[in-house]
């Protein structure tokens, strides 16, 4: 199995548009489902008086089942074509925004479901911005519930050219727009012969086009992030993962950001010791002179040298029940890096207006002011950043550019 | 970087991670398949050297393999290994027939877990569950807090996002820590023949059985199954109908068993 046949994929939208009928539609006509988790489904279903609820795949808490909402994201896995797909569930409810974007924030592609009755809802949107933020690779929308139109094709195209307009104020391309009925297993895995105005790409075509590229980085960079020093004998280990580019053994690096040069004197992993280690990959480093490094510094190229960030603007997303304010303190965590910074200015997510203060569930433009050395990159892992405040995870944003350099 | 090696190198960085924040902790290990792959993750992530306890929670119902597994390799591994048991239950005559399965799972189990963290002073400890087992452990973030009646405030998870998570604060007992959270039961066996790790011979079948998921001998019931070999195991899972905790009795007992277990404190 190689890593191109592993791929996820979250669903996301409005709640009760039918995210998670359709994940659970799509494990049962591609023979996803066990026998017995089919059985417990048909059983609660009927225990709780209605017909057969897909939904309860991914709904397992009791709370969930009950009141019909999916109160935190969840994952399984779709086998298809010889791959292995990941489905997340996400949440579609105001108050559960940080779960949702603990879900998307996973997934490489994603799904966004609205309801032919309803159409385009204030969540719809929010998701919108937030897979905007996630930098997602490639978006189809699903117009869902069609049997309660009867598979009318004036009301969708009505709804695609709305979302359509929506999606484009958002600069968030869309691949493919499709009516289906999650319920009634129209256009997810089988072509619905209700409705053949319809030529496009049926949910799980979607998915089967879903390729995610990745990026190893080369391009000379070079990032690891240091983890941790560790002394299991007299011997001191440098150990972290790569993030970005390779290294090989007896090559010299620089230290971020004490700006110090040492060798690599060792690649170890466990009862081995290769020549050579690529991007993804979890070494330990054994670097001469010893003591030069601590959890929190990064080892970067020689030739390529990192510049660490003064001052700099991310695409935010604000979860904490109390607000973020202008000048506030937050902690800005980059992998292992852990730094201090300052808000100096909170726009909306396209960097128009000015705002005083976010709360929890915003998408915004926010701008900081690193009161330590921290190295962020306007793309690659190292343009992610979290927020925390008093140990939680207050929010977290996407490099969009870094403002101001160290000297 | 193959899909194994990519599934390793994440697990080893969370390892590392939950080591670095939380140097006070422990690894679960039942001696399934599952806690075995984590045992071998975590010597991988510390060079062969394990900076921290294996806790061994000991109904005394577990298989008698599991047991004679776990010395061999308790020993072959340099382990500092805690075996923690509810010793008074058990004085007690506590036993699943007696008190029904809820109860003998949060004595034996639960409450035993509980002891130890209390004893040993841990804030975090490592655990090899897996979300394709059962759908209430798909909800499950990799660091899971629990509060100081070690419950799990599922309605109430933090977020979690770019392998960042919340630190243990205010509120906190403990971290549960899931570094193999996104593996597959396909990938344990794929993984562990990679490695070519030591499996408990339960496993494999027997007069036409085997067990897929193990734990006390008596709430575990074997599957059908011609599989004699990692090889077959493999082969049967890719065609397999029948979820992987079928054969649990303590899944099963009643609806939402599974849910009530563990936001007690359950596994």
């Amino acid at each position: 199995m190689t890593s191109a046949e592993s791929t996820s994929i979250v669903i996301v939208g409005h709640v009760d548009h039918g995210k998670s009928t359709l994940i659970g539609r799509l494990l049962y006509d591609t023979g996803n489902l066990a026998a017995d988790r089919l059985a417990d489904i048909r059983q609660t279903s009927e225990k709780l008086g209605r017909k057969m609820e897909f939904a309860f795949v991914m709904d397992q808490f009791r709370e969930e089942r009950e009141a019909n909402v999916t109160i935190d994201t969840s994952q399984t896995l779709l086998k298809h074509k010889g791959r292995i797909l990941t489905l997340i569930d996400a949440p579609g409810h105001k108050e559960y925004l940080k779960n949702m974007i603990t879900g998307a924030a996973q997934a490489e592609f994603a799904v966004l479901l609205l309801d032919v009755n309803e159409g385009i809802r204030e969540q719809t949107d929010k998701h919108a911005q937030i897979l905007k933020l996630l930098r997602i690779e490639k978006l189809a929308v699903v117009i869902n519930k069609m049997d309660m139109i009867h598979y009318e094709e004036k009301t969708f195209r009505q709804h695609e050219h709305e979302i359509r307009t929506l999606l484009k104020e958002r600069d968030l391309p869309v691949e493919a727009i499709i009516p289906i009925s999650a319920y009634e297993g129209e256009n997810v895995a089988i072509r619905s012969k209700q409705m053949d105005w319809y030529t496009g790409e049926t949910v799980l075509e979607f998915l089967d086009g879903c390729h995610p590229t990745r990026n190893d980085g080369a391009d000379g960079a070079l990032e690891l992030p240091v983890q941790m020093v560790y002394r299991p004998n007299n011997e001191e280990l440098v150990l972290g993962r790569l993030e970005r580019g390779s290294l090989k053994k007896d090559q010299n690096v620089v230290v971020f950001p004490s700006g110090k040069v040492v060798k690599v004197e060792k690649i170890v992993k466990y009862e081995e010791n290769p020549k050579i280690a690529s991007a993804g990959e979890s070494v330990a480093l054994v670097l001469k002179p010893e003591g030069q490094v601590k959890r929190g510094d990064v080892i970067c190229s020689e030739q390529k040298p990192a510049k660490g960030a003064r001052e700099f603007g991310a695409h935010g997303f604000w979860a904490a029940e109390a607000p973020l304010r202008l000048d506030a303190p937050l902690l800005v965590e980059c992998r292992t890096q852990s730094v201090p910074c300052r808000v100096t200015k909170l726009s909306g997510e396209l960097g128009e207006g000015s705002l005083q203060e976010l709360h929890a569930g915003d998408v915004a433009w926010i701008e900081l002011r690193t009161e330590g050395d921290l190295l962020v990159e306007e793309e690659g892992p190292l343009s992610r950043v979290v927020f925390q405040i008093e140990g939680q995870v207050a929010g977290c944003g996407v490099v969009g550019s870094v403002l101001e350099k160290t000297a | 970087m193959d899909h194994l090696s990519e599934l390793e190198s994440r697990s080893i960085y969370t390892i590392r991670e939950a080591y670095s924040h939380y140097p006070s902790s422990a690894l679960l290990w039942s001696i399934g398949k599952d806690s075995t792959v984590l045992l071998w993750l975590c010597l991988k992530a510390f060079l062969g050297k394990l900076p921290f306890p294996v806790l061994h929670i000991d109904t005394s119902y577990k298989f008698k393999e599991m047991y004679r597994q776990r010395d061999a390799l308790a020993r072959r591994w340099g382990l500092n290994l805690i075996v923690a048991r509810n010793d008074e239950a058990l004085a007690g005559g506590m036993n699943p027939e007696k008190e029904g399965r809820l109860n003998c799972c949060m004595a034996l189990k639960t409450n035993a877990l509980q002891m130890a963290i209390r004893q040993h002073k841990l804030d975090a400890i490592l655990l090899g569950i897996r979300r394709d087992e059962h759908g209430i452990r798909a909800k499950e973030r990799v660091f899971s807090p629990r509060n100081f009646n070690f419950q799990w405030d599922y309605k109430n998870q933090p977020m979690e996002i770019w392998e960042q998570h919340k630190r243990l604060s205010e509120g906190d007992q403990h971290f549960r820590i899931h570094p193999i959270l996104d593996w597959s039961e396909l990938d344990i066996w794929q993984y562990t023949k990679r490695e070519k790790l030591p499996v408990v011979k339960l496993y494999f079948s027997e007069a036409g059985q085997r067990f897929r998921s193990i734990g006390c001998e008596r709430c575990c019931a074997p599957i059908p199954s011609e599989a004699k070999t990692l090889d077959q195991v493999i082969e049967e899972l890719k065609s397999t109908k029948i979820s992987e905790r079928s054969g649990r009795a303590q899944d099963k007992e009643s609806a939402y068993m599974m849910q009530k277990l563990r936001s007690l404190g359950y596994m």
